[in-house]
């Protein structure tokens, strides 16, 4: 803590910028993915990359350069993504149906469609496993991803989402019975789940 | 080992996370069990299929946004840790007490000699103290 302190404290603007350009240039392909299994869209992937790259500079003196980037990164990614859909389900939902009390008040919503570049801009991954994987609680899709798509052991996960292994374990096996619990009412057969039940 | 003991630890076992003897415990049980040999199947027929998902590459000239945005973003003014000013200050705190005792200790109890030996007092022996000369600092003698 004190010498990545001392170490922070003794580079100059210039020098942290350039260090840290490295480390976003040889990160951000992997991160990324991440951000997409994650989210599963496009946009909200890269708000979420971005988001995340932001608060990595902000705190970069805290960065420990003995550990591997990408580990801090996915925790700080972590972290935004689970407090975002804790926020996003504590917003209250409102029917567009709905008037106010005298009747009169309406709606005045933006067509999404109508912006030429909606299309580049934004897309889904329509891939089943990936809309199971949007489906699932926020912890147990982290977990998830850390260990099946990113390949890191338990430890590593427990490290990232700063949790003990034996949490992460329980998130892992409920967070893949969830999965197939979507895929076999969704797409029978395709990952061999329907013989199971 | 029964079923609910061994679906509760397959996904740790595909993952190769149990210890040694779990591990021989949950192979030798999914061999003799139809149903959970078909739970790690498809266990590991998840875990195959989400480890296969094509990379997403990022649009081009994402990394360079980000550094854009990076560059106008105000880091964190760098703080030092609370522990290090408290041990720096009770540091700093006992040296001033200890130069203090020194300086009162060796008034009382040394003087110059005319030679610039410091004289001890109490046991009336002069102590040369020839790196220094006549400008020799006052320094308690212990006995």
């Amino acid at each position: 803590m004190i010498a990545t302190w001392i170490k922070s404290a003794g580079r100059t603007k210039e020098e942290r910028l350039e260090l840290f350009e490295r480390l976003v240039s040889a990160s951000n392909r992997q991160a990324h993915n991440m951000a997409m299994r994650l989210t599963a869209n496009s946009a909200e992937a890269e708000d979420l990359l971005q988001e995340t790259y932001l608060r990595a500079f902000r705190f970069f003196h805290r960065y420990d350069e003995n550990l591997p980037f990408t580990s801090w990164i996915y925790r700080i990614m972590t972290n935004l993504h689970i407090d975002t859909v804790r926020r996003r389900n504590r917003l209250k939902t409102v029917s567009i149906e709905q008037t106010g009390s005298d009747g009169n008040q309406t709606w005045d919503l933006p067509d999404q469609k109508a912006a030429a570049d909606c299309e580049v801009m934004t897309y889904a991954l329509e891939e089943p496993l990936q809309l199971g994987l949007r489906a699932m609680t926020a912890e147990f899709r982290t977990a998830v991803v850390l260990a099946d798509v990113e390949g890191l052991s338990y430890e590593e996960i427990a490290e990232v989402m700063q949790t003990s292994v034996g949490t992460v374990r329980s998130r892992i096996h409920r967070g893949r019975k969830q999965l197939r619990e979507y895929l076999d009412k969704s797409c029978p057969g395709r990952y061999e789940v329907n013989f199971l039940q | 080992m029964n079923c609910q003991n061994a679906q509760n630890s397959l996904s740790a076992y595909l993952d190769r996370e149990l210890a040694g003897d779990q591990m021989i415990a949950v192979r030798s049980h999914v061999e003799r069990c139809a149903s959970c040999e078909a739970e790690l199947g498809s266990l590991r027929a998840l875990k195959t299929g989400l480890a296969s998902l094509p990379v997403v590459e990022p649009r081009e000239g994402f990394a360079d946004d980000v550094m854009r945005l990076v560059r106008n973003e105000k880091p964190e003014p760098v703080r030092v840790p609370v522990f290090a000013m408290v041990a720096t200050s009770v540091a700093a705190a006992v040296l001033a007490v200890l130069l203090f005792n020194a300086f009162i200790g060796g008034t009382d109890r040394t003087h110059l000699a005319d030679d610039g030996a410091r004289f001890d007092e109490a046991s009336d022996v002069a102590v040369t103290n020839p790196d220094f000369g006549s400008h020799a600092p006052l320094i308690p003698v212990g006995r």
